[in-house]
C-alpha cells in the first residue's frame, strides 16, 4: 500500500535523505545544470559583452587586470516527469516500480518541482495531472496505487512520440521501466530528449528477467502478446538467453552514456531504500 | 511361429489409448516470459534444431509404441514350431573335479542346465538327475520350470570319483553337463564345461608303523602344471597339532612316481598328508591317514602240556598281534573239552558235550574240503594241504557254522555260539599228526583267535571316495561331520563319500577302529578341457525363450525413451 503510513514515513526519510543530499532550501531546489544567476557558484569564465557586471570578480582584475565573471548554479522550478511502464510485462515487478515512482514524485513535490505521472503503454496515458506543492503527495500516492498493468504489447516509441507532443517544455523525464521493449528504446529516448529535457532511466527487473531457471520442453508465451513457441530449454539455451538480456542491458547502458542519460539497473532483489539511496547519491536525477 | 498364450495379443489394443495419453503427456509446460523477444532471437539462431525436435517426439512414440509390443508379445510367449518337444533329463555331473575353478565347473554346469531350462519352457518336460558315483534323481519330469530351478538350486557337487556305471538309453533322452568326455551312447548329449585347471594332487598315499616302531609314508602325486612346480608336502598329526614332516617335491607334470619316506614319530592315530599348494582344486590336496595300534589279543593254554601251543601263539607275538596270557585270556586253547571261557579254540574233541554229538571212530585220512569260502578265521590257511590226523566222526550243532568239512561230510572245523560263548572247534589231534609240525598249525591258532576275538577286520590307513569297505554287521560307522550309521546287518559300508577321518565302532569291549578318506583318485585330479559332444543335434533349446529376449529389448527400448523424455524434461 503506498499510502500506508509506515511507507509514507519511510519516504519522509527519504526525502531527508535527498535534502542532505542535494543541500537547497529554497524553492525550486533542484539543480540545474544551466550557469545562470544564482548563488550557487558553479564555474569562471571570460566576460563576454552582455555578461551582467555584477558577476565580474574585480579580485581576479586587481590582480590579473582580466576581466572574468563568476558563474553560478541557476535555481529553478521544473516539472519532473514520471513514465512508469504500465504493460503487463511489469507484473512481477510491478510493486517496485510503484514505490520507486511514488518515491521520486514525493521528493519532486517536497522540492516544491511540478510533477506529471504518466502510464506506458503503447500510448500515454496521464495518471496525474501536474502536481505542486505538499499538498498533492496523497494525490500521487492515491494515483500510484490505482495504477495497474494493462493488456497489450508496450510501444515505447509511440509513448515517447506522444510525450514528446503534448510537452514542449523543458523538463526532467524519469522513465521506469525494465526496458524490454521489442521495438527498441533509442528512438523513444531521443523523443523524450527532444526539448532539451533531461532524461533519466530507471531499469528495474526481475531475477527471472535476467536468468533463465526452466528445463527441458517449455511452451513459451509472451506475457504481454500471448505469442507461444515450444522450446527445449538446454543449458546452451539457457546461456545464450542471459547472455541476450546481458547484450541488451549493455546496449542500453551504452546509449545512455553517449547521449548523457542518466540510468540507474536494478533488480527486485535490491530493497527499495538501497535503490533510492543509490540514486540520490550518485546524484544521477541532477547530474 | 506360434504362441503359448495368444490371448495377451489383445493387449496390442491399449495401444490406440496409450497413443491418446503420450500426445497428453509431451504437451509442455507453459512459462511466461518478459522478453519473449530475446527468446525469439536465441531461438533464430537454433532453428536448425527444431526438425529434429519434432522428429524426437514422434521417435519417442514410436519407440514406446514398439516397448509396448514387445511386451504384449513377451507375455504371449511366441515359440517356434517345430522346435524339441521330448522328454529329457538333464544330468550334471557332480563328480569332485566338478569342484574345479572359480566359478567351479559345477557352478558353470548349473548355470547352462538353467538356461536350458529357460529355453524349453513350457513346451517341454524335464528331470534333474547328478551323476557321480551313481545316478541319482533330484526331479522327476515336469514342465514347470520353477520347480526344475528350485531343484538346480539344491544341488550340491560331492566328492566321489567320476560317474560309473550306465546312462541308459532309454527314453527320456539323457543331456549330460559334464567336464569331460565320456564313452556314452549317440543318444546322449554331452555338454562340455570347465576348461584346463593346474592343479596338483595326492592320488595314492598310506602311512603304516614299521617293525621298527617309526612310521612309514608313501604318496604318489600328479600335477597338470604346464612345468615343473616346487611345493612342500606336510604330515601334521591331528590330535596334537604335531608337524611330524615337511617334504620339498618337485612336482613335474603329469603321474610322478611314488615316494616314500620315514618318519621317526610313533604317533598313532590320525595324520593328515597336505599339499602346500594353491591349485584348482582344494578337494585332492589333504588325506587323512590313520595309524592303529591294536591291543594284542591274549591267548591262554587250558594243557598241560602246552608247549607246542604256547610257542605257536609265541610265533605270532612280536608284530602279528597275539600275546601268551594265564589270567585273563580273551581266547582259550583247549584240549577234548571247552573250556568255561567266552571265546574257545577247542582241538581233538572228546567225550560228552553240548558242543558235539556223535563222537565216532577215528576217520581214515579226511580229506578235507572248504565249505565256508573267505572265512575270518581261514583267511590266511592252504587247508587243502593240511592234515586232519585223529579226526573222529561227529556231528555238528545245528546252528554251528562249518568251514571245513571232509569229503564225507563229517565237520573238521566249525564255529558255534550258545548265548555269548563262542567256540571253534578243529576236529583232529594234534599229538598224532605232524600238524604241529607244519607252518599252517600257528596260521590255524592265529586265525581262530582272531576271529574268536573280533579283530579279524583290517584296515587300510586311508581309502579312497567312491570305495566300499567291509564292516562287521554289528558295527557302527561315525563319519567326519559326526553322522552314525549302524550297519544294521549290511556287509558293507559306502560309498565313502565324506573327506576325513572315520571311526568304527564294533562290538562291546573291542577297541575303536579308524580309517582315513580321501579323493585318491587321478582321473579326478587330473584337469583337463570339456569336450561337447552332440552327435544328434541338440535335446533342448539352447538359448533363452524369445519372450526373455523380447522383455529385453522392451526394456532397451524404454531406456532408449527414457533419455528421450529426460531430455525434454531437463534439456
Amino acid at each position: 500500500m503506498l499510502t500506508d503510513p509506515a511507507f509514507v514515513r519511510k519516504l519522509e526519510s527519504l526525502y531527508l535523505l535527498a535534502r542532505k543530499v542535494l543541500g537547497g532550501t529554497l524553492q525550486a531546489d533542484r539543480r540545474s545544470t544551466k550557469k545562470g544567476a544564482g548563488i550557487t557558484f558553479a564555474d569562471y569564465a571570460e566576460y563576454s559583452f552582455g555578461d551582467d557586471f555584477r558577476s565580474i570578480d574585480w579580485r581576479v582584475y586587481a590582480r590579473f587586470g582580466e576581466l572574468i565573471v563568476k558563474l553560478f548554479e541557476i535555481e529553478e522550478d521544473t516539472t519532473i516527469h514520471l513514465m512508469v511502464d504500465q504493460s503487463h510485462s511489469m507484473k512481477a515487478k510491478w510493486t517496485e516500480i510503484r514505490e520507486l515512482a511514488a518515491a521520486l514524485g514525493y521528493i519532486g513535490l517536497h522540492g516544491l518541482d511540478q510533477v506529471c505521472v504518466h502510464g506506458m503503454t503503447d500510448r500515454l496515458q496521464v495518471v496525474l495531472p501536474k502536481s505542486r506543492g505538499r499538498g498533492k503527495t496523497l494525490a500521487l500516492l492515491e494515483s500510484l496505487e490505482q495504477l495497474n498493468t494493462t493488456s497489450g504489447a508496450s510501444d515505447f516509441t509511440a509513448s515517447a512520440r506522444a510525450f514528446q507532443a503534448r510537452h514542449r517544455r523543458r523538463g526532467l523525464v524519469i522513465v521506469l521501466s525494465d526496458f524490454f521493449f521489442p521495438g527498441g528504446f533509442d528512438e523513444g529516448l531521443r523523443y523524450l530528449s527532444w526539448h532539451g529535457n533531461e532524461v533519466f532511466c530507471l531499469q528495474v527487473q526481475a531475477l527471472s528477467d535476467r536468468q533463465c531457471t526452466w528445463k527441458g520442453d517449455v511452451e513459451l508465451e509472451c506475457i504481454e502478446t500471448g505469442r507461444r513457441q515450444r522450446v527445449t530449454v538446454t543449458p546452451k539455451e539457457a546461456r545464450a538467453y542471459v547472455d541476450a538480456v546481458e547484450a541488451w542491458n549493455a546496449s542500453l547502458e551504452r546509449y545512455c552514456a553517449r547521449h548523457g542519460i542518466g540510468l540507474i539497473s536494478t533488480t527486485t532483489a535490491i530493497s527499495f531504500e538501497e535503490v533510492m539511496q543509490t540514486i540520490l547519491r550518485r546524484g544521477g536525477l541532477v547530474a | 511361429m506360434s504362441f503359448l498364450s495368444p490371448a495377451f495379443l489383445w493387449g496390442l489394443l491399449t495401444l490406440i489409448p496409450l497413443i491418446g495419453i503420450y500426445f497428453l503427456k509431451v504437451r509442455p509446460r507453459r512459462q511466461q516470459t518478459s522478453a519473449y523477444f530475446l527468446w525469439e532471437k536465441v531461438l533464430e539462431e537454433r532453428r536448425s534444431r527444431a526438425l529434429f525436435r519434432r522428429l524426437r517426439d514422434l521417435l519417442s512414440l514410436i519407440l514406446l509404441a514398439m516397448a509396448f509390443v514387445f511386451v504384449v508379445l513377451a507375455l504371449a510367449d511366441p515359440v517356434r514350431e517345430g522346435g524339441p518337444h521330448e522328454d529329457v533329463v538333464l544330468v550334471i555331473d557332480a563328480s569332485a573335479s566338478m569342484q574345479a575353478g572359480d566359478p567351479s565347473r559345477f557352478t558353470r554346469a548349473k548355470a547352462v542346465a538353467r538356461k536350458r531350462i529357460l529355453g524349453m519352457r513350457g513346451h517341454q518336460r524335464a528331470a534333474i538327475a547328478t551323476w557321480a558315483n551313481d545316478l541319482h534323481l533330484h526331479a522327476h519330469l515336469t514342465a514347470d520350470p520353477r520347480a526344475l530351478l528350485a531343484s538346480l538350486d539344491d544341488l550340491k557337487p560331492t566328492a566321489l570319483p567320476g560317474p560309473r556305471g550306465a546312462l541308459g538309453e532309454s527314453p527320456p533322452t539323457r543331456v549330460l553337463i559334464t567336464d569331460r568326455f565320456h564313452d556314452l551312447p549317440e543318444t546322449v548329449e554331452q555338454i562340455a564345461v570347465g576348461r584346463q585347471e593346474a592343479n596338483i594332487g595326492i592320488v595314492a598315499a598310506d602311512l603304516q608303523a614299521l617293525p621298527d616302531g617309526e612310521l612309514g609314508l608313501y604318496f604318489q602325486l600328479v600335477s597338470t602344471f604346464g612345468e615343473p612346480v616346487r611345493i612342500d608336502i606336510t604330515l601334521r598329526h591331528e590330535a596334537t597339532d604335531t608337524l611330524g614332516k615337511v617334504i620339498a617335491v618337485e612336482v613335474l607334470p603329469g603321474t610322478n612316481a611314488p615316494e616314500v619316506y620315514r618318519l621317526a614319530s610313533a604317533l598313532r592315530g590320525a595324520w593328515l598328508l597336505q599339499v602346500e599348494q594353491t591349485d584348482a582344486l582344494p578337494l585332492d590336496n589333504v588325506v587323512p591317514l590313520v595309524v592303529t595300534k591294536r591291543p594284542p589279543i591274549r591267548v591262554g593254554v587250558a594243557l598241560e602240556e602246552g608247549y607246542f601251543f604256547q610257542q605257536a601263539i609265541l610265533s605270532f607275538a612280536e608284530h602279528s598281534g597275539l600275546a601268551l596270557e594265564v589270567d585273563d585270556p580273551d581266547v582259550v586253547l583247549t584240549l577234548g573239552q571247552v573250556s568255561e571261557a567266552e571265546r574257545s579254540l577247542v582241538f581233538q574233541p572228546d567225550g560228552e558235550s553240548p558242543w558235539w554229538h556223535g563222537l565216532g571212530d577215528d576217520l581214515d585220512n579226511p580229506v578235507p574240503v572248504v565249505t565256508t569260502a573267505g572265512h575270518p578265521a581261514l583267511r590266511y590257511l592252504d587247508v587243502s594241504s593240511m592234515r586232519f590226523d585223529g579226526a573222529r566222526a561227529m556231528t555238528a550243532p545245528d546252528d554251528a557254522v562249518v568251514l571245513v568239512a571232509s569229503d564225507r561230510g563229517v565237520p573238521l572245523i566249525y564255529e558255534s555260539q550258545r548265548e555269548s560263548q563262542r567256540v571253534i572247534v578243529v576236529n583232529m589231534d594234534p599229538a598224532l599228526t605232524e600238524s604241529r609240525l607244519s607252518p599252517w598249525f600257528p596260521v590255524l591258532i592265529h586265525g581262530a583267535a582272531t576271529h574268536l576275538a573280533g579283530q579279524t577286520a583290517s584296515y587300510r590307513s586311508a581309502y579312497a571316495t567312491g570305495e566300499w569297505i567291509s564292516l562287521p554287521p554289528s558295527a557302527r560307522v561315525i563319519a567326519p561331520d559326526g553322522q552314525e550309521h549302524n550297519m544294521g546287518g549290511e556287509g558293507v559300508y559306502g560309498p565313502l563319500d565324506a573327506i576325513g577321518v572315520h571311526t568304527i565302532d564294533l562290538e562291546e569291549g573291542v577297541p575303536s577302529r579308524a580309517f582315513g578318506v580321501g579323493l585318491l583318485n587321478a582321473t579326478e585330479s587330473l584337469l583337463g578341457a570339456g569336450q561337447s559332444e552332440s552327435p544328434s543335434g541338440t535335446r533342448t533349446a539352447a538359448s533363452l525363450p524369445w519372450s526373455w529376449w523380447l522383455t529385453l529389448f522392451a526394456i532397451g527400448i524404454l531406456v532408449v525413451e527414457s533419455i528421450l523424455y529426460h531430455r525434454r524434461r531437463v534439456g
